[in-house]
């Protein structure tokens, strides 16, 4: 093995420090939009709601899980790096009888807007807050996901829908701003028990919810 | 001179084996404990037959029905994660009323992991209670000689209070229960009330 010079070592280790002070590093946050965080309630932890189905029997939900948090990502390449910070919000309440009703707010990417994605009792609905589309469903039978057109923009494959509500009343309290999703999609799956409508309103959550089999609650 | 690097470099695989074997469970013969199966006495407490329909009525009225499903099944418990080389063979006889409402679940499990003390548990919703399998169990419980439900006077019923599964929210407040006909009355903790209906 050939001995390289004292100091020809001494020129390759001042190459490399420059070029490395030529690197560079940036750091992005990306907040959630302020209309989009409106969709967290404003419980505080271990606080509970009841809903009340309308033959009377009642269900206690309680706060489990109340986080809104920063998930960082890294990408380098050769010599520069970027970190990306992006805002999360996740809350999830478990019912005595075992039901979970979550909400998970994520930021924006490409041409989306802020990502609202509800959960009650196994059935779930993702809405681009920008574009006001429903993009996706969860339910026990399966995830549904809108496809795009080459232009970025949906093609609402869906027939399910959500609809903003201005205002929405009902046996117990009158409410503004409401998320309204209606399940419409793959009806042959149904079965008695699937949640089929969910109702949501600004900082307060869950506000109902209804079966296939016509059995309704609501927050008392 | 070349020898002695041998000998080094035998010594040093040894050496490496060694720490490898130490990290090994000692190879010893498995210790295998049968309970046998769980006797028909102990299955007893519970009274729910498979295939069978029970009715319960809901403070306002309403009558749900509950579809029993029962089998005993045949398990093994380890112990613990570490411990190869011994098991425990029981039985455990699972026991669940599915409603026909969206409802809470009811199931209840006796096993004879331990054949002194027959377990029996009983679980709703995110509130559990321990059935008492033997006089030993049942000194430590309320018990009252006759409850009257509907004008149905219920013999030798206990009060179970619940235990919690690791939230302090609890769906029930209290359980009436006999071995003949199993869950009398359910209070819940906002005194919503679940009776039998014979």
């Amino acid at each position: 093995m050939k001995h390289i010079p004292f100091f020809h070592k001494i020129v390759v280790i001042i190459v490399v420090l420059n070029l490395t002070s030529c690197c560079s590093s940036t750091e992005d946050t990306i907040l959630l939009n302020e209309e989009t965080l409106e969709w967290k309630t404003d419980d505080p932890p271990k606080s509970n709601f009841t809903m009340i189905d309308n033959n009377g029997i009642s269900q206690i939900f309680t706060l489990k899980s109340n986080r809104q948090y920063f998930i960082k990502s890294t990408s380098s390449s050769f010599c520069s790096e970027s970190i990306l910070n992006e805002e999360h919000v996740y809350q999830k309440y478990v019912s005595d009888f075992g039901n979970q009703f979550q909400i998970s707010l994520t930021t924006a990417f490409d041409n989306t807007g802020d990502d609202i994605y509800i959960v009650c009792a196994k059935t779930g609905f993702g809405y681009d807050s920008k574009n006001k589309v429903l993009n996706r469903i969860n339910t026990p039978f399966g995830n549904y996901g809108q496809s795009f057109n080459p232009d970025g923009t949906y093609r609402k494959v869906l027939s399910s829908t959500v609809k903003i509500l201005g205002n929405y009343s009902t046996s117990y309290h009158d409410y503004e701003q409401v998320m309204c999703f209606e399940l419409k999609d793959y009806k042959n799956k149904w079965t008695n028990n699937l949640v089929t409508k969910i109702y949501v309103a600004k900082r307060i959550g869950l506000i109902k919810y209804e079966l296939n089999n016509g059995i309704y609650y609501e927050r008392k | 001179m070349i020898s002695i690097k041998i000998s080094i470099y035998k010594l040093f695989v040894i050496g490496l084996f060694s720490v490898f074997l130490y990290g090994c469970p000692v190879f010893s013969e498995k210790t295998i404990v049968d309970n046998g199966p769980l006797p028909e006495s102990a299955k007893l407490v519970v009274p729910y037959k498979n295939g069978e329909n029970y009715k319960f009525k809901f403070s306002n009225g309403l009558v749900i029905n509950f579809t029993a499903e029962r089998e005993t099944v045949d398990a093994i418990d380890n112990g613990c994660a570490e411990c190869f080389n011994f098991e425990q063979h029981y039985q455990r006889d699972i026991i669940k009323l599915k409603p026909d409402y969206p409802l809470f679940d009811i199931s209840f499990e006796i096993n004879n992991l331990d054949t002194i003390e027959i377990h029996c548990e009983l679980d709703i919703g995110n509130s559990y209670y321990y059935i008492p399998t033997n006089e030993q169990k049942t000194s430590y419980i309320e018990q009252f000689d006759s409850l009257l439900i509907d004008s149905v006077f219920y013999k030798n019923v206990f009060k179970l209070d619940p235990n919690y599964f690791n939230n302090k929210q609890t769906l029930t407040d209290s359980l009436y229960y006999n071995y003949k006909f199993g869950i009398l009355k359910l209070i819940k903790s906002n005194n919503e009330t679940y009776t039998i209906l014979p």
